[in-house]
């Protein structure tokens, strides 16, 4: 997954999250590259500070999402197309 | 101001507001030019960190740049006034041949870790256990205070919200001056607590034996991968830091106890005040570091003595409020005992122990310093000869190695093995110095080594 800092923080500014929203983090292992999900995580806690990343969400602390990987769920809207392997959507 | 500029204010604030705690707790001591050096960085972290934070409510009106500034040079001048100066080692600048190609390969070492620290990025922990703190910190509104969502923030409790802010703190005051955020200037810091490492224990060793032990001692510190790359010097994590704090209190405590000379139980002291503001293991470390100079105390004033264990722990309840009040989350690497868990006690202490040995043993991490301590302690118990003092040193570095162990049996992590993997090597670094101390203090003996005692 070859996608860098400023293009994401770029496309979440284009995407209008509030600053503390909850945002759930879905992640296709094949899709992630080198990177395991506890590292995927935390840069995007660090980079995104204060929205709140979740890999667990507890029921109800998120609205909007980032997929990792080519596959988002019919349930979700896709708001932005980061790179091929990173789509951030609504939940709702 | 130019940014090499920016970096050279920030540390010289620092070292000013050690220096002068330096000078007053050591209340006239004698003390090598390298361990005032190294004092005056470990102390003056310390200070600045504890002020820095006491005084947070102000920075809605003030920077933290002037507050901090403003109270390290009222320091300053308040210990230029008193009549008590620190008095200069009594062995100068009479260096052999030997010393001074010792002394050479030391300082290459030492510029071949700062090149390493600056020229590799921040480690894991080092960015997104410290530095995130720092940033948060620069980029709040007003700069300098911590959000108070940030610690009871459930989704970030990975980046260990109750951990103390020695580090953050030390990365935050060079962005402050720098005005900026910059990840490469904030590594100059790692590699300047290793160096206080080393110059604490080789002053330690310059006290009980010649000044060429004392530089061999530094360099080998300098050979142990874990002291210096990963999650040493070069890494940005707050091992070395800590490692930095500690061992120089056990060197301080252990000169106390030898030569029964309190003012150095004053400089271990303020050591420890800086441990248990690095790391929340500091606390561990401090306590059996106070516990074991009670215990080989003999017929020093214990009540003085004292003051090893309550002034750490005295010094730390503002954090300690300030983490309940803000309801700071815990990261969940362990778990309360409970009555089903201690079925599980045995089995997990025979899990970790031999993982533990076994990192004991690793000659890729710590060379032969562990092997040696063990021997020499076994030596020192069959010999018979050994000092208060010794056993002190032993005591300090065994008990936190037992708690160490047994505190895997409150591991939350499915796979205990794995959180010893993880995390074992980390635990031993603020032990190795302390080891390393012990080791050659013990083959001063055996090998009759030339002491040039002075202390």
């Amino acid at each position: 997954m070859k996608v860098s800092p400023a293009e994401i923080t770029a496309a979440v500014r284009r995407a209008a999250w509030p600053d503390d929203a909850g945002v759930s983090l879905t992640i296709d292992r094949d899709a992630a590259g080198g990177l395991n999900a506890t590292q995927l995580h935390y840069a995007l806690s660090y980079l995104l500070y204060p929205k709140q990343i979740w890999l667990d969400p507890p029921p109800g602390a998120t609205r909007y999402g980032i997929v990792i990987g080519p596959s988002v769920s019919a349930s979700h809207t896709t708001i932005e197309k980061v790179s091929d392997a990173m789509t951030l959507v609504d939940l709702k | 101001m130019p940014a090499w500029l920016a970096i050279l204010c920030s540390l010289a604030v620092l070292l000013l507001f050690g220096d002068a705690v330096t000078k007053m707790a050591s209340r006239g001591l004698r003390l090598l030019w390298y361990e005032r050096c190294a004092l005056a960085w470990l102390l003056g972290t310390g200070a600045s960190t504890i002020a820095w934070f006491l005084l947070t409510p102000l920075y809605r009106w003030i920077s933290p740049i002037w507050v901090v500034t403003g109270i390290a040079m009222a320091l300053v001048f308040l210990a230029s006034r008193r009549s008590t100066r620190i008095g200069a080692g009594a062995v100068g600048f009479a260096f052999s041949s030997e010393a001074i190609v010792l002394t050479f390969v030391l300082l290459l070492q030492f510029a071949v870790l700062g090149l390493a620290a600056t020229w590799t990025t921040l480690g894991w922990d080092g960015l997104f256990n410290f530095e995130l703190k720092a940033r948060l910190a620069f980029e709040h509104a007003p700069a300098g205070q911590l959000p108070g969502t940030y610690f009871a923030d459930a989704s970030r409790s990975w980046s260990h919200p109750r951990y103390p802010l020695l580090v953050p703190f030390t990365e935050f005051w060079i962005y402050s001056w720098l005005g900026r955020i910059d990840q490469s200037a904030v590594k100059i810091v790692f590699p300047l607590f290793y160096v206080s490492l080393a110059a604490l224990v080789c002053g330690a060793v310059r006290r009980v034996a010649n000044l060429q032990s004392a530089l061999v001692t530094a360099i080998a510190l300098g050979c142990m991968p874990v002291l210096t790359l990963l999650p040493g010097a070069a890494s940005g994590y707050a091992d070395v830091p800590l490692a930095a704090s500690v061992a120089g209190a056990a060197c301080f405590t252990y000169m106390a106890l030898r030569t029964r000379d309190l003012r150095y139980a004053n400089i271990a002291t303020g050591l420890l005040i800086v441990a248990v503001w690095t790391k929340a293991e500091g606390v561990i470390l401090a306590g059996a570091i106070g516990l074991s100079a009670l215990g080989a105390a003999g017929t020093i004033d214990r009540r003085r003595l004292s003051a090893l264990l309550w002034i750490p722990a005295l010094a730390l309840v503002p954090w300690q409020v300030a983490i309940r009040l803000n309801g700071a989350q815990p990261t969940g690497d362990f778990r309360a005992l409970t009555f089903s868990g201690m079925s599980n006690v045995v089995d997990t202490l025979i899990l970790v122990w031999p993982l533990v040995i076994k990192e004991l043993m690793r000659p890729g991490h710590w060379g032969l310093v562990w092997p040696c301590f063990f021997a020499s302690a076994l030596l020192m118990v069959a010999g018979r000869r050994s000092t208060r003092a010794d056993w002190f040193l032993a005591a300090a570095v065994l008990i936190p190695l037992k708690v160490y162990a047994c505190m895997y049996v409150f591991s939350a992590w499915p796979d205990v093995s794995a959180h010893v993997g993880f995390s074992i090597s980390r635990l031993l670094v603020p032990l190795a110095p302390m080891a390393t101390f012990f080791v050659v203090r013990q083959l001063v003996d055996d090998l009759g080594i030339d002491t040039i005692e002075w202390a």
